[in-house]
């Protein structure tokens, strides 16, 4: 069976706005190969919380620990290069660069080589489905195969951890489906797997273990059959989904 | 001493923070540097010496043609170029108006030579006497007074009049006032046209005091930008405030140091507040995002 | 290396050709057109890197231009170091300069950065115009003429129009190896999106760093090539704005996404300059004017630049399509 040491730790981390906390003392603890939903209503902070576990906000207060490592005030490039990857709310495609070259500079940060670079690059546009489209440009892909390609980009880049942030926003019922089965696959290959989704059926079904936000703190924590049947939970959806 | 420099700083400062409107303004609403601002001042300055030489027609008369006829020319500039640049690559965006700028600089090398011309009338030598010794040129005061009745009635515009509210919303958010029934189009032809007759009106002033050449418009758009990153982008009262610092700066720097160091003193500025505070004292748009 | 070779023939053809002028054509005006040809081009692939590549559009290159050749220059003519070494020390020193900018202006996007990049060679300008005890302030620095290799004087023509060629074919190489290279793909990728580069494991400031001090680091260089060559410098035939735009408009005219690009420019533009000024020297500040027409409609029509023409696309070299800044911005509009 897996190891299941911690390999993420989430410590007290805050972040006010001005006058506003947008997430206050929340502790998160993530174990080598889970796979864990973060979910909460529009507003929650969960892209807040996101963007300071990769380098993209600095937290007003608490940290963030990697493999024991300090990483709360390291830069976005270096948190990637520590191994963990992310992907965007809305997504960010190299527009004017072809499938393939957007997944190889993914690549690119492990292998120096830029054929052999591109050669890995099509194992994982291969996982992620997008083969047919490889040269295309990126601009040139509708929504549900640009959130393909951002995981495809984000994978190659040899994470540990990745971090998805709401990849089936926007997707239709089959493009849901089919983006399921890639974060599975993703799993199954050793890969430690954050989520945010408002897709209540998805990650639910995805994750072992799911962190509630509301207002910025955590409200709940446990498995998908604990969570569902959380009062409180309820209550803070007042019945979505 | 001190006191003369100051005073005559702010005055100058006045006509500074006339130019410096007009830009803070197009920068404000349509995103866009205009690098060729100097050379619209050269422009303005250019017609009022016409008017004189040839229609013996006055400054501060001329006032009255070059500004509007400047709108006119800013509005026409707008239509055939400007409103291509709206959202385009930011190479484009710098060098159509950098192209622009050599375009006039040699246009009027070649109309005009590279001669220093001058307007001079009875009234531009004259100084006024306002008491313990201080002398005020006469043109100077005139241009201050007349470029803060125009920067208050700007200010007013921009907060009283429907105009003026589309052009404060768009430069707040542009997505957002097209929603509201803004015409964009409209307001960044009219912002472009106002910001132009300021440069006109601007030049007006500055002819009775200043000779005008074919390169003098490189002296004017640095510093003009200078202002407006101290005021902060897309700032009126930052405007204004930029350019009577700036004036001071420039007339004391003149005195004490070396002149030809002065200009490197406001390059120095513009470093700094470049680096340290973009946003100016009032910017609401850092030169961090465009 | 060995790859390269033999996925682009057809440039290596022309350089040849290029090489065969400087060598073989007689006479002194049309070998003085081929050497400032040859200068340009190096200076517009030099900048290149850093406009083109990294997208920070200097308009103060001339700066790094006057600093490499004044330090040569001064180096050479107060203490006999031979200007090959000091073109070394005064890229050295461009470089540092280039670092100093970059760290200073690093978060400025677009026009401000040009701007501030404007600011710093104007007070390069200044400083060379004002220290007259250094500089010889506005009347210049003469270079003796005592021709030799340690010197870098020569009395042969031919052999200034063949070392610009080395000069223009070695930044040339540079540029193509980087576009073609792990660093060249993320630059661009830099470029389409920061956020999205960074979170690849693309260092943005290091980039960004290492494309400027380069390009300066190349372009002080050519600064020393071209004293040598005029054996002359005061500081507005090297450090004026108007240098600074000449050297970004060859290289955006030419084309900043192709290594070749900036080359092409300079074959258009310098003899095309020459002979304006030569013909319509009557009409004072035409030549500018055309230019500044053709400026402006490039960059208005083709911002890629005229080597993304199809005839001159070499399909193996590495390009991509420019981005427009935000499309959304352009249906407003």
């Amino acid at each position: 069976m897996k190891q299941n040491e911690t390999l993420l730790e989430v410590k007290k981390l805050g972040k006010r706005f001005g006058g506003n906390w947008a997430i206050k003392e929340v502790d998160i603890t993530i174990k080598e190969n889970e796979i864990i939903g973060v979910i909460g209503p529009n507003g929650a902070g969960k892209t807040t919380l996101f963007n300071m576990m990769t380098g993209f906000l600095n937290p007003t207060e608490g940290e963030v620990f990697f493999k024991g490592k300090n990483i709360t005030k390291l830069s976005s490039h270096e948190i990637c290069k520590s191994g963990i990857s992310r992907t965007f709310q809305i997504v960010k495609p190299f527009g004017g660069l072809s499938v393939l070259d957007n997944v190889m500079i993914g690549v690119l940060n492990k292998e120096n080589n830029i054929s052999k670079a591109r050669e890995k690059a099509r194992e994982y546009i291969d996982l992620v489905g997008l083969s047919p489209f490889i040269d295309q440009p990126a601009n040139s892909l509708p929504l549900g195969n640009r959130k393909r390609l951002e995981v495809a980009r984000a994978v190659a880049t040899n994470p540990e951890v990745i971090m998805l942030d709401e990849v089936m926003g926007g997707l239709n019922d089959d493009e849901t489906i089919e983006m399921m089965e890639i974060i599975g696959k993703l799993h199954k290959e050793g890969l430690t797997v954050l989520l945010i989704e408002h897709n209540m059926h998805a990650l639910m079904s995805l994750s072992e273990k799911v962190v509630v936000l509301c207002y910025g703190e955590k409200l709940a924590e446990g498995t998908a059959e604990e969570i569902s049947s959380n009062q409180k939970v309820i209550d803070a959806y007042l019945g979505s989904d | 001493m001190i006191t003369q420099l100051i005073l005559g700083g702010i005055l100058l400062g006045g006509v500074y923070a006339l130019m410096a409107i007009g830009l803070t303004l197009i920068f404000g609403v349509m995103r866009i540097v205009n690098f060729a601002h100097g050379e619209f001042v050269m422009c303005g300055m250019y017609i009022a010496f016409f008017l004189y030489s040839t229609l013996q027609i006055g400054p501060y008369y001329a006032i009255l043609i070059v500004t509007p006829l400047m709108f006119a020319i800013g509005w026409l500039l707008n239509e055939i170029l400007i409103k291509r640049l709206i959202g385009a690559e930011h190479v484009t965006q710098i060098f159509v108006t950098v192209g622009l700028s050599m375009m006039l600089t040699s246009g009027a090398l070649m109309i005009f030579s590279g001669n220093f011309l001058r307007v001079q009338t009875p009234m531009t030598t004259k100084a006024l006497d306002i008491g313990g010794g201080i002398l005020v040129g006469l043109p100077q005061l005139i241009a201050f007074v007349i470029s803060m009745i125009v920067s208050a009635f700007m200010f007013v515009f921009l907060k009283r009049t429907m105009i003026g509210k589309a052009i404060r919303a768009t430069t707040q958010n542009r997505m957002s006032s097209t929603l509201m029934g803004v015409d964009i189009k409209k307001v960044y032809a009219f912002t472009f046209a106002i910001g132009t007759a300021l440069t006109g009106l601007s030049a007006a002033l500055l002819m009775p005091m200043y000779p005008v050449f074919p390169t003098i418009g490189v002296n004017f758009v640095l510093m003009t930008f200078v202002v407006v990153v101290m005021g902060g982008l897309g700032s009126i009262p930052g405007a204004l405030l930029g350019g009577l610092i700036i004036g001071v700066i420039e007339t004391i720097s003149a005195y004490y140091i070396d002149p030809g160091w002065k200009q490197a003193v406001y390059f120095s500025v513009f470093i700094l507040l470049l680096v340290f505070r973009p946003q100016g004292f009032f910017g609401q748009i850092g030169a961090e995002e465009l | 290396m060995k790859n390269k070779l033999l996925d682009i023939p057809k440039t290596y053809y022309f350089f040849g050709i290029l090489f065969l002028l400087a060598v073989f054509v007689q006479g002194d005006f049309i070998l003085d057109i081929i050497t400032m040809t040859f200068i340009w081009a190096a200076l517009a692939s030099a900048w290149n890197i850093s406009g083109g590549y990294a997208g920070q559009f200097s308009l103060g290159h001339a700066g790094f231009l006057g600093v490499g050749a004044y330090t040569s220059t001064l180096l050479y003519i107060n203490f006999e170091v031979s200007p090959w070494f000091g073109m070394i020390l005064g890229g050295i020193i461009a470089a540092l300069f280039a670092l100093l900018i970059g760290v200073l202006c690093f978060r400025l996007k677009g026009p401000f950065y040009t701007l501030a990049t404007i600011a710093f060679a104007e007070l390069v300008f200044i400083s060379s115009t004002q220290l007259r005890d250094i500089t010889n302030g506005s009347m210049g620095l003469q270079i003796p003429f005592e021709t030799g290799f340690i010197n870098f004087v020569f009395e042969d023509a031919n052999t200034y129009a063949i070392l610009s060629f080395i000069l223009m074919f070695v930044v040339f190489l540079i540029s193509s190896y980087i576009k073609n290279s792990k660093i060249g793909y993320y630059l661009i990728a830099m470029r389409e999106d920061p956020d999205a580069a960074s979170s690849l494991g693309i260092n943005i400031k290091f980039l960004k760093l290492f494309a400027t001090s380069l390009s300066a680091f190349l372009t002080a260089i050519c600064g020393t090539f071209l004293v040598q060559y005029i054996l002359f410098i005061e500081p507005a035939n090297f450090l004026m704005l108007s240098i600074s735009i000449k050297i970004a408009m060859i290289a955006i005219v030419g084309g900043m996404n192709l290594p070749i690009g900036p080359v092409l420019g300079a074959i258009l533009l310098t003899p095309l300059e020459l002979l304006l000024r030569g013909y319509t020297s009557e009409i004072a500040g035409l030549h500018l004017f055309i230019f500044g027409l053709i400026l402006l409609l490039v960059v208005l029509v083709q911002p890629k630049g005229l080597a993304e023409i199809s005839w001159f696309k070499n399909k193996k070299v590495l390009r991509w399509n420019g981005v427009k800044q935000n499309e959304t911005k352009r249906d407003i509009a």
